[in-house]
């Protein structure tokens, strides 16, 4: 009765998981948005084809439904926007070469807010043990997959390690906060980070042993046990991207480079 | 199928060799068991048996490792997985994966097996060491045996003839020892030639066909398992104990007696807690420390780790109240008044040289303590003092990462109870460690608690139990009445 | 550039996927315990970073470590931490500078090599991360100026970064856990 209930479980598990990879889009569909979006954002220098951008960038983030998170980003973003803008009056002051000018500020936000909409997917809907699965997709050369794959595989371990080493000197009686972090940093850095020095060269060591015994090679050739084929969510992806970059240029040129020139 | 003739090895910056005219075999069917102190030369030994010296370390062989009637400088690295299977100390160190079923199909993926082919050796291994419902699991979120177990069956799928066990029980609590004597019966049942590294002797007693001792790089001892039984071998050659009793039945229970202003020792009264999400650890749970060593015993998931983490005050209990020497204890006078050796001892060292890692102990543990506690005299005394008392004197301009796995947990140890503790918690302070090594932090345990403090022992390890525990406190605790 | 690739050991591929972590995982911490814009984490920051990228250069000793650790770095930043593609060129190209500069300067000790390496690949990747900034922010000139300051601070750590790489590596060596 135990081993039917467990290979039922196993089943649903692998059923809902393999549910999961058809609605998730593909990295590769991601990483391609993500890079669309770079280069169009830059191209373009106009309020116009950046709201555009926004827009359809905004839609993207909000389709990955982490509303909170999504939300706490656009807060810190605002808080930045409004410091940026102080600094840069105050700099108007100083220097009337460079006046404070509204709308000058409206361009740089935009494309900073259309590329935390397209990074916000990729970095929320992943989690660490899924990024290996998408390094597979992305059928990487050796000498890349090999340190990426130990670079995810380690972070989290990482992490462990350094909340064990606060634990201790809290323990010993070391304040861990930003006073002490500003009176003695280099004593804080030392603490805090020497561990993790020697932990990672034993750690490579370790590692590089178990990688030759495992017959690790740059002449291997890789397999993946599961792959995650393209899908018509990836293909819908990429040409909606491309459309509202398309539409984005349209407007760039058929009205921001009129406001550009009014404004001169 | 593993011949040793002749064999001397020097490592690549060594002036004299690592190990000196080893002879031995260890042939299909066979369990050999190589033990010895720490520095005798048994890492070396199986660093020889797999390869890696001179394949990786480089270094001067002389004499002939045979690996399946080849001569093992013949055969490339990577192709000794397929002959010997090597299983470190740490089977996390070598998981390259996050999760159960991508570490043990990597190394098939890199050999380019069809994705079928990786399916159904992941499937069969998995099966074979009864992991299957925990392929799908975070390798973080393993215990200890079931790590050891997704090691052996990533080993395993690639069909070597011969396995080789770096220090396999070191973290594990007795029912996964036991586990694991049994699979290695039954793969030496199936003709798999075994070497076993390992400080722990007894849970080989049913398994081993073979004992090699090791001393200064040499085999000094090699014959039936029953040589062990020999006090005087184990005791010359810093061994443990051959016949080891499960003291986890015979130590006292902890009496938990009624409050008194004048008492001695840390008190949790009615104490709850619970995980966010998770069902409550513990729920009106009383329990009394007194001054000695107390062994804290339970299994998996009891909350062992949880319990010294609320006596510290790392956690903060959500009801309750504790009590150190009678008066009511915050979570801040815990931090001040609780010590904690934490298993990781790497994790725990930061200076340059022994005597400034104990400084710098000593100066947070003064400022933590406003004066209070400390003793009338500079820094130097007090280090000095410390040095002695853990036999670390010789040691004290040695860099802490230099020093050997016993002399780090004396270290560490030292750190600790610099702080002069009216607890002091320790988590597997002997993992790892040879029969020396183990007696000397047992006496240390007693000199800390002869000196007034309340030492709690976190351990799998039987003997230490036995050589230093005089009572223990059993988890789970049970809750609304005092335990007796 | 086929060479390039397949010549690497699964060793070296490890040490530098470990430095990598371990210097993401140190970044990150620095700069969440202190803030990203404060001048102590911003310099502490770069200084860890530094330390580690010169041991790393260190502990493998070949052509091609400083420009692999980039692209690994940006690859798992960009799919992790949701680091901006944009980054990517500068990067490979302040890799590449600093790999140039090791080769041209084969004939000095070792450790002052790597260093030299690390040295070029910071200044080069502040220089360029300061051009892509000037990209973004170009109908707003006052922005660029404004973000200056934080980059000059940012390189004063990396340059602490590459004498505490050099004690680092002293310190290794007194420990016994790397050799001359």
């Amino acid at each position: 009765m135990q081993a039917l209930s467990v290979s039922d479980k196993q089943a649903g598990v692998a059923a809902a998981s393999a549910a999961a990879r058809k609605n998730a889009l593909d990295v590769r569909a991601r990483m391609a948005v993500s890079v669309l979006a770079s280069l169009v954002t830059i191209g373009i220098a106009s309020p116009e084809g950046q709201l555009v951008l926004f827009a359809g960038s905004l839609a993207y983030a909000l389709s990955a439904r982490r509303g909170r998170a999504i939300a706490l980003a656009y807060a810190v973003m605002a808080l930045m926007a409004g410091l940026a803008s102080l600094c840069t009056w105050a700099i108007s002051l100083l220097s009337p070469a460079m006046p404070f000018q509204p709308r000058g500020l409206a361009v740089p936000f935009l494309r900073g807010a259309v590329m935390m909409n397209v990074v916000l997917p990729l970095a929320l809907t992943c989690r660490i043990q899924e990024m290996l699965s998408a390094l597979k997709n992305l059928k990487l050369p050796f000498c890349i997959y090999i340190p990426a794959a130990v670079m995810i595989r380690f972070i989290p371990t990482f992490m462990n390690d350094i909340r064990q080493v606060a634990e201790t000197l809290k323990i010993r009686g070391y304040r861990l906060c930003f006073g002490e972090m500003l009176r003695h940093p280099l004593m804080l850095l030392r603490l805090m980070f020497t561990p993790l020095l020697f932990r990672s060269l034993r750690t490579s060591e370790e590692l590089g042993m178990a990688a030759e015994l495992k017959g690790l090679e740059a002449k291997s050739r890789f397999v993946p046990m599961c792959g995650r084929p393209w899908t018509r969510n990836d293909t819908l992806l990429v040409l909606g991207a491309l459309a509202v970059a398309l539409l984005a240029a349209y407007c760039h040129l058929k009205w921001g480079t009129l406001s550009a020139r009014a404004m001169r | 199928m593993i011949r040793f003739e002749h064999v001397t090895y020097t490592y690549p910056f060594a002036d004299r060799p690592a190990v000196r005219g080893l002879t031995f075999s260890a042939g299909p069917g066979e369990l050999v068991l190589v033990t010895g102190e720490s520095g005798c030369g048994k890492s070396t030994l199986m660093r020889l048996a797999n390869g890696l010296c001179p394949g990786w370390f480089g270094g001067r062989l002389e004499g002939r490792v045979m690996i399946d009637g080849q001569d093992s400088l013949r055969i490339p690295l990577k192709d000794m997985s397929r002959r010997i299977g090597t299983l470190f100390q740490d089977p996390e160190q070598q998981f390259f994966a996050l999760d159960v079923a991508d570490e043990l199909a990597f190394a098939h993926e890199w050999q380019g097996q069809a994705a079928e082919v990786t399916r159904e050796k992941v499937n069969r291994a998995a099966a074979r060491f009864g992991i299957s419902h925990i392929l799908g699991q975070s390798i973080h979120e393993l215990s200890e045996g079931q790590k050891q177990k997704v090691g052996l069956a990533s080993i395993l799928s690639q069909e070597p003839r011969a396995l080789v066990l770096d220090e396999p029980t070191a973290n594990l609590d007795p029912e996964s020892t036991a586990e694991l004597a049994k699979t290695l019966l039954a793969m030496k049942e199936k003709g798999m030639a075994i070497l076993v590294v390992d400080h722990r002797l007894y849970w080989l007693k049913d398994a081993a066909d073979r004992v090699l001792v090791m001393d200064r790089g040499e085999i000094c001892a090699c014959g039936h398992p029953g040589l062990l039984s020999d006090d005087a071998l184990r005791r010359a050659r810093g061994l443990r104990g051959w016949q080891v009793k499960d003291e986890r039945c015979f130590l006292p229970e902890n009496p938990v007696p009624e409050r008194r202003a004048d008492e001695r020792g840390l008190r949790m009264d009615e104490v709850c807690f619970a995980y966010k999400g998770q069902p409550p650890l513990f729920e009106k749970a009383s329990a009394f420390l007194g001054p000695g060593v107390t062994a804290l015993i339970g299994g998996n998931g009891t909350g062992k780790t949880t319990l010294a983490r609320l006596m510290t005050g790392l956690n903060t209990a959500s009801g309750g109240r504790f009590f150190i020497d009678g008066a009511e204890a915050a979570p801040k006078d815990l931090l001040r008044r609780v010590g904690i050796v934490l298993q990781n001892a790497d994790h725990q060292l930061h200076m340059k040289t022994v005597r400034q890692e104990l400084e710098v102990c000593l100066t947070l543990a003064d400022r933590l303590d406003g004066g209070r506690k400390t003793p009338g005299g500079g820094l130097e005394p007090r280090v000095q003092e410390l040095l002695e008392l853990f036999g670390l004197g010789h040691l004290a301009n040695r860099h802490p990462q230099s020093l050997s796995g016993g002399e780090k947990q004396r270290l560490v140890i030292a750190c600790a109870f610099a702080k002069r503790p009216d607890v002091l918690i320790l988590d597997e302070p002997t993992s790892g460690l040879d029969g020396g090594n183990m007696r000397r932090i047992a006496k240390a345990l007693r000199q800390i608690a002869g000196r007034g403090a309340c030492v709690l022992v976190i351990t799998h390890d039987l003997e230490l139990m036995r050589l230093a525990c005089t009572r223990a406190l059993r988890l789970p605790l049970r809750g609304g009445e005092k335990t007796a | 550039m086929k060479h390039f690739f397949s010549d690497w050991r699964a060793q070296d591929l490890v040490v530098i996927g470990v430095f990598a972590a371990a210097s993401k995982v140190a970044t990150l911490l620095v700069a969440l315990a202190g803030g990203g814009m404060n001048p102590v984490s911003l310099m502490g920051k770069n200084l860890i970073f530094t330390m580690l990228l010169v041991v790393m250069l260190f502990r493998v000793d070949r052509p091609g470590t400083l420009l692999l650790f980039t692209i690994i770095n940006s690859i798992v930043s960009m799919l992790l931490l949701g680091a901006s593609v944009t980054l990517l060129p500068p990067m490979l190209a302040a890799g590449l500078a600093g790999e140039l500069a090791m080769l041209c300067g084969r004939g000095t000790k070792r450790v002052w090599n790597k260093v030299l390496g690390a040295a070029v690949f910071d200044i080069v990747s502040k220089g360029l991360s300061l051009g892509v900034t000037w990209l973004f922010t170009r109908e707003n000139p006052a922005m660029l100026v404004m973000v200056v300051p934080f980059v000059g601070i940012g390189y004063l750590g990396s340059l602490g970064g590459l004498f505490t790489g050099v004690k680092a590596v002293r310190e290794l060596r007194h420990a016994g856990i790397i050799r001359q």
